[in-house]
């Protein structure tokens, strides 16, 4: 008798985002996104949460931002679709600070696309899907333990730099099952929001005040009580209210973009699988890692020196690791279910001699190892293929 | 250096037959074993009779690659599901057959005729440890519905292959399936287990191959 559980990506992103204090879900069910929201329709009710099916995207999105203002964690869930509709309350997000999860469950797209195949097509979309000049934190898990360790993490940054954190999820890591264990109350951290009482009462509460400008971090928002403020999605001053004073716009977004960028070595979360003495190197994320992890198995069998980069907040990436890991290999794979949406940000960071290799597929099918066992004996026999 | 890669059985049929159950009530019965355990399904739009599977992977270490090419075990639920998935058995794999839509309820390789209409013989190139059975058939003869007909062959599979302890897959389905339907779910893998006599581990399918021959 073991300590696991059978667990399902979806159940465990929901059960995370539980345990990181959420207590408001509102969505609009979208395969392969409605498991998250039939758990919080059953969970949340049980740990005083609330659970509303809203009539779109749109206005799910628009009122976990509500929510989340009144002073409870909240979260959605969609996929592709969903999350293009989203995009406008995103940016409200951002310009309004407001802490958000969106959680997007990954399908092949564009449009309906294929609902009940893997997909990593929104790498760009989570990025820069909202207008205007921004920065945003990006979470990409590859394990179902993982999904569930991340959401917290999720939530907690959300808190912590007042953001909206956009969670990516593989359509296949949402419907699959593995091994699971409920992770021990010491090994978690939960970032509480300020408390009423912690409130000087002769002073006004000013919600978009930063501590200092050179690393602006901003104060947590309060938790739900009398706390009231001004919110716009306008450019505006630290007190909330409209403001168009070309300095003040300036600081703001320069602000809202620097909040995450010098703090991004903090935030930037990556793993590695053998690159000690790796030669050659594979970046890939999210289920596409799991396939480069077997064919790096196969591969140093036959002693070909290769590694893995896993980066799991795949916006920001940890450039101070990954152009460690750069300047010393010869030869650069990068993996992904897309048609290479995040080659660009990796290929900018790489020296000009290195050996490019990409593996790409949009099929609907996961790629496989020997997919990227191909790739790899090809870059080691020394021929490339161009970029 | 390498690992073996794990183990991989396939359930297959169409949409309502709970092939997906299946694969989920035996991947608990594998977590409870220790195993380290991959389930994953495909299914279509067409909830009631599309095509759809459930893959398990199990392994006694932490499963990196999520899917698997070819199977260890082929457990199909309906005569499509032969056609669609046969090709993807391994060689000398274990091979379940519900029969109870054949036009024979032997679905074998020792003659010809064993083999249904329709149906290539190649199958009998692949593998010769073909196990067929009505069982839909024989769960509405003798429970008045082939609900059950998935946990007969869940019984039957686990006599065969050894996999899990019936014990321990029992336990599983007394806490998983709805209060009321456990007695049913449970003579039904009772009823499975004594349908086949033989015996095939899966764990000793895999012939030693010489170093080099990758």
């Amino acid at each position: 008798m073991s300590d696991y559980v059978l667990m399902q990506g979806d159940e465990a992103a929901a059960l995370g985002a539980i345990r990181a204090g959420c207590r408001f879900y509102a969505g609009y069910p979208i395969t392969p996104a409605s498991e998250i929201a039939e758990v919080m329709a059953r969970e949340l009710p049980k740990v005083g949460g609330v659970f509303i099916q809203m009539e779109d995207e749109i206005a799910s999105a628009t009122s976990i931002i509500g929510a989340s203002l009144a002073g409870v964690k909240s979260m959605t869930a969609t996929s592709g679709p969903g999350f293009s509709l989203m995009q406008e309350a995103i940016g409200y997000a951002i310009m309004t600070e407001t802490p958000t999860v969106f959680v997007d469950v990954m399908r092949g797209g564009p449009s309906t696309g294929m609902p009940t195949k893997p997909s990593q097509g929104d790498i760009m979309q989570a990025r820069w899907g909202t207008h205007g000049d921004h920065a945003i934190i990006v979470i990409y898990p590859s394990t179902v333990q993982e999904v569930y360790k991340y959401m917290i993490t999720a939530f907690n940054l959300a808190e912590k730099y007042r953001t909206p954190v956009v969670f990516l999820m593989d359509e296949l890591l949402g419907h699959m099952r593995e091994n699971f264990k409920f992770p021990e109350d010491k090994e978690i951290f939960v970032f509480s929001r300020l408390k009423e009482e912690q409130l000087k009462e002769e002073e006004v509460f000013l919600p978009y005040e930063t501590e200092e400008y050179a690393e602006p971090t901003p104060q947590p928002l309060v938790e739900m009580g009398k706390a009231k403020f001004h919110v716009s999605g306008l450019i505006h001053d630290e007190s909330g209210f409209p403001m168009a004073n070309p300095e003040i716009a300036g600081g703001l977004i320069r602000r809202l973009v620097e909040k995450i960028r010098l703090h991004a070595d903090e935030i930037a979360m990556y793993d590695e699988y053998m690159t000690e003495d790796a030669e050659i190197l594979i970046v890939a994320y999210g289920i596409t890692a799991r396939s480069a992890m077997r064919a790096i198995r196969i591969a140093r069998n036959d002693r070909i020196k290769v590694g893995l980069f896993r980066p799991i907040t795949i916006w920001p990436v940890s450039r101070t690791r990954l152009k460690q890991l750069l300047s010393r290999i010869d030869a650069l794979i990068i993996a992904e279910m897309n048609l290479g949406q995040y080659a660009h940000e990796i290929l900018e960071m790489a020296r000009s001699s290195t050996k490019v290799k990409l593996v790409n597929k949009v099929s609907g099918e996961l790629i496989t190892p020997q997919e990227i066992l191909d790739a790899i004996t090809e870059v080691q026999s020394g021929i490339m293929g161009y970029y | 250096m390498i690992g073996k890669n794990p183990i991989a059985l396939r359930f297959a049929g169409i949409g309502g037959q709970g092939n997906i159950l299946m694969g989920i009530v035996l991947a608990k019965t594998l977590i409870r074993e220790g195993k380290w355990v991959v389930q994953s399904q495909s299914y279509t739009a067409q909830v009631r009779g599309g095509p759809s599977h459930c893959d398990v992977l199990y392994s006694g270490e932490w499963i990196d690659y999520p899917k698997a090419e070819n199977f260890d075990l082929l457990f199909a639920l309906h005569p499509s599901a032969v056609l669609r998935h046969y090709h993807l058995l391994k060689k000398n794999g274990v091979f379940f057959v519900d029969t109870s839509l054949f036009s024979s309820e032997k679905f074998s390789c020792d003659s010809p005729d064993a083999i249904p209409k329709g149906f290539p013989l190649e199958i009998c190139r692949i593998t010769r440890k073909i196990l067929g059975y009505p069982f839909s058939k024989k769960s509405i003869e003798l429970f008045h519905t082939d609900v059950v007909a998935n946990m007969m062959g869940l019984g039957a599979l686990v006599k065969v292959t050894d996999v899990v302890p019936i014990d321990t897959l029992k336990e599983t389905v007394s806490e998983t399936v709805k209060k009321k339907y456990v007695d049913l779910n449970l003579k039904a893998i009772d009823y499975g287990y004594g349908v086949f006599n033989r015996v095939f581990r899966l764990d000793q399918l895999r012939k030693r191959r010489m170093a080099g021959f990758e």
